[in-house]
């Protein structure tokens, strides 16, 4: 017990005497043992049997007693101890011959294997990643089991001691790609690393752009398809959402659907997304364009109606649609903060019920509440959540631009978007590729699912190998 | 500024320069000088442009501007700048803005330029891409008058003067301008790429039966008399026609062109930030910022003062300097020098 009392208080101090510690002498064949863990994160029970087993082997005379797949004997020193306990490791500390036997065993505290829930598919897979980062990267592992498939880690924050994994397919990925992922992931100084969006923050090549420049995903298929596409993926421990990068515009239009369903559905609705994107950002402020500017677009009997719709609301059409679409981002925001039965009564009244009085209250027109309606449908059809937030955030400036210029407004607007999407680069690939540089070959596949019998012609929407000279891009 | 295009890239940057703000006036005083056979007389001109592009694609290494070269192209293509800008702003207060004032659509026009010059080369050349999605739809709209077209209006034909030969040839040059571009991109094209004759052909071929199909368009549906007072022709084409989802799709074609024009402007301002090799350095940037100031400023004198028929004809004659006599003499000198270096 000497080595016992003079140690544990040296031990407590380190971890601040923090009450989930546990420092505890041990029953040890030969000598004084003390065991140290954080009790929340530890197996106890499994940490005590392969105790029991190791002191067996130590009695037995073993030379190499404690090396197991799950523990393994080192030198001692007080900064591992630290390091191994934080991590959730049970260490024993051997006070005579100073070493310390190190036991992997941390407590099943993981959910299992469940659907994310923001993206959900019809046909497929329907496993998703949690919050381990071990499962994770088995559920990868199970549906690409080559070599070729790497994984790496990284430390980034001193405080937290978080590693990041990341992932790529050797053969697949582009090697300039890949030095420039590390060489960001080196120059991070943070003392925390909490969350994917934080992260995300440090890697991207543009972080005011309303446009995510890094994918982000919770389910492994889609991990699993990227990877073969060249792209890599990185990991943050106790997070679900997982990082995926380069990507391009196209690439958040695609949706794991298409290919389990047939082609010609999946054409269709691949496309049909394409034209849910411009509905979504342009058809409320066409709306507005029409009815302050250029009533004459209209045919005559639609001209009526929609003039007397109109005529008794109070505000400008900019107004209006705000009332509505505020409403609208309302209702979105209360119902995912919501329990999932009281967010989808508060869906079904926010929407009918609001809707509904607003247009008796004088408030907004019926064809406004119909554009805008169409609008919010038009938003949730991409399958990613980031370009949601994107189309919706994009709206209004349309709107704005509508109901000062009209057409114009619009133009000049769309303009400088597009000037914005060619500008933007993920990884320091072109984001808007393949319509910039443009690619006729890939564009078609972008809005086509081809058939699998001809994997030649298959939609990638990034092409790693493709070196810049040949891309038709500019070099500075 | 370091940068390479690819043959794609080139013609389509050619082409929207090229056809810039002047596709929808351009028709008229062609049509005034040469009469019903004004579509002939802009075929002869389109085989002139095709011999001075093969030219021009044989001897552009001799096309080497030093400074004085390139301040004198620039105050040119600043020119045909300011007079887009101001024949925008014309065209969107008679169709779109009666009540807006001026100022106010030149600088959007401008800051969207300003925008765009401070961004990479890359993005402002591909700009281009925005317009092939829509190209086709200007002439989806242009069909739908076919059934309005008279087409005894072409005859009789052949029966102009040589004066009228002379004055439609000078007029279908209105066409043309920004041919020198050729010379000033063609430097950039990835080594890679060739340009063979049959690619010119192509691409004369196709800015030709563009052009050619909105010339036929307009002595088919209007008479002689009719065209003298009308200044864009298919803007009013469009205008009559009546479908049943749009009444007024001139509104929309006038948007296209709208967005036609402001990419031209984008890419002439760049021309000029190329041609003195701007880089994203403080004096650079202050450079860019220069320009577009005169660019908002300048176009306000031409609106105020009505100088559209004086820039016009500028136009016309600087064509015949700037993208034929400077080009060729230029062209002369440097193939001269080369071989008397070659003969020392």
């Amino acid at each position: 017990m000497e080595a016992y009392n003079k140690l544990a208080p040296y031990i407590k101090t380190l971890f601040h005497d923090s009450a989930d510690l546990i420092v505890r002498p041990l029953d040890w064949p030969e000598g004084e043992a003390i065991l140290c863990q954080y009790s929340v994160l530890a197996n106890q029970r499994a940490v005590n049997e392969h105790i029991d087993t190791l002191s067996i082997k130590f009695q037995e005379g073993r030379t190499n007693w404690g090396e197991t797949s799950c523990s393994t004997v080192e030198a001692f020193y007080p900064a591992k101890l630290v390091e191994y306990v934080s991590k959730g490791e049970s260490v024993v500390l051997f006070g005579e011959t100073n070493l310390l036997l190190r036991i992997n065993l941390p407590s099943n505290t993981n959910r299992s294997v469940m659907e994310p829930d923001s993206e959900h598919i019809i046909q497929g897979a329907h496993d998703g990643f949690g919050e381990n980062m071990d499962i994770n990267i088995a559920l990868v592992r199970k549906r690409i089991s080559i070599p070729d498939l790497v994984v790496k880690k990284m430390i980034i924050s001193q405080s937290s001691n978080s590693p990041i994994t990341y992932m790529y397919i050797e053969s697949k990925v582009s090697k300039v790609t890949l030095d420039e992922i590390e060489y960001r992931l080196r120059k991070i100084e943070t003392e925390y690393l909490v969350g994917t969006g934080q992260l995300a923050d440090y890697l991207e090549d543009t972080v005011w752009s309303p446009f995510p420049q890094l994918m982000t995903t919770e389910r492994p298929d889609k991990v699993a398809t990227n990877l073969l596409e060249g792209r890599v993926v990185l990991m943050l421990d106790n997070t679900p959402t997982v990082l995926l990068g380069p990507v391009t515009f196209a690439s958040y239009f695609q949706s794991p659907d298409d290919f389990n369903g047939r082609v010609l559905v999946g054409t269709f609705y691949r496309t049909l997304r394409f034209i849910s994107f411009m509905t979504a950002i342009f058809l409320p402020a066409f709306y507005i364009a029409i009815v302050s500017f250029h009533f004459e677009v209209l045919p005559y009997e639609l001209s009526k109606t929609v003039k007397i719709a109109v005529n008794d609301i109070p505000y400008r059409p900019l107004i209006e649609a705000m009332i509505l679409e505020i409403t609208i981002e309302l209702i979105r925001e209360a119902s995912i903060r919501l329990p999932s039965p009281i967010g989808q009564t508060i869906g079904i009244v926010g929407g009918l019920v609001i809707g509904d009085a607003i247009v008796s209250a004088g408030l907004v027109s019926n064809v406004m509440v119909i554009v805008v309606a169409l609008t919010a449908i038009s938003s949730f059809v991409v399958p990613s959540i980031e370009m949601n937030t994107t189309i919706r955030l994009l709206r209004y400036p349309f709107m704005l631009a509508a109901s000062v210029l009209g057409f114009f407004g619009i133009v000049i607007g769309t303009i400088i978007l597009f000037i914005h999407l060619i500008n933007l680069r993920s990884f320091k690939q072109p984001y808007f590729y393949p319509i910039v540089p443009f690619r006729p070959k890939v564009f078609k596949d972008v809005f086509l699912r081809l058939p699998f019998t001809k994997p030649h012609n298959q939609a990638t929407s990034f092409s790693p190998k493709e070196p810049e000279e040949e891309s038709g891009d500019f070099q500075k | 500024m370091k940068f390479s295009l690819t043959k794609n890239q080139f013609f389509v940057f050619l082409f929207i320069v090229q056809t810039g703000s002047i596709s929808i006036a351009f028709q008229s005083p062609i049509i005034k000088a040469a009469q019903q056979d004004a579509w002939i007389v802009f075929i002869v001109a389109l085989v002139i442009q095709f011999f001075i592009l093969v030219l021009f694609e044989k001897y552009y290494k001799h096309f080497v501007m030093n400074r004085l070269l390139r301040w004198i192209y620039s105050i040119y293509i600043m020119l045909i700048l300011v007079l887009f800008v101001a024949n925008i702003q014309k065209s969107l207060a008679v169709w779109v803005f009666q009540n807006t004032p001026p100022y106010v659509i030149v600088a959007i026009i401008v800051a969207t330029s300003l925008y765009a010059n401070m961004s990479r080369p890359e993005s402002v050349v591909n700009l281009g891409v925005l317009l092939v999605p829509l190209f086709p739809l200007i002439f989806f709209f242009l069909f739908l008058a076919t059934p309005d077209l008279i087409w005894t209006n072409l005859f009789p034909m052949g029966n102009i003067s040589g004066k009228e030969w002379v004055n439609g040839l000078k007029e279908a040059n209105l066409a043309f301008v920004g041919t020198e571009m050729y010379l000033i991109y063609r430097g950039y094209l990835l080594n890679t790429e060739k340009i063979f004759m049959k690619t010119i052909g192509k691409y004369i071929l196709f800015i030709g039966s563009c052009y050619l199909i909105t010339i036929l368009f307009t002595i088919m549906f209007f008479s002689l008399a009719e065209i003298a007072i009308v200044p864009e022709p298919i803007v009013y084409i469009l205008k009559s026609q009546e479908v049943q989802f749009i009444e007024r799709i001139d509104l929309f074609f006038i948007i296209i062109w709208m967005m036609w024009s402001v990419i031209t402007v984008i890419y002439l301002v760049f021309t000029v930030v190329l041609i003195f090799n701007m880089k994203k350095t403080k004096k650079g940037i202050r450079s860019v910022i220069g320009i577009h100031l005169l660019l908002f400023i300048i176009p306000l004198i031409i609106i105020w003062k009505d100088f559209f028929k004086v820039g016009n004809e500028i136009l016309m004659y600087g064509y015949f300097v700037f993208a034929l006599i400077i080009p060729f003499l230029v062209i002369l000198v440097n193939t001269w020098r080369s071989k008397n270096d070659q003969k020392t």
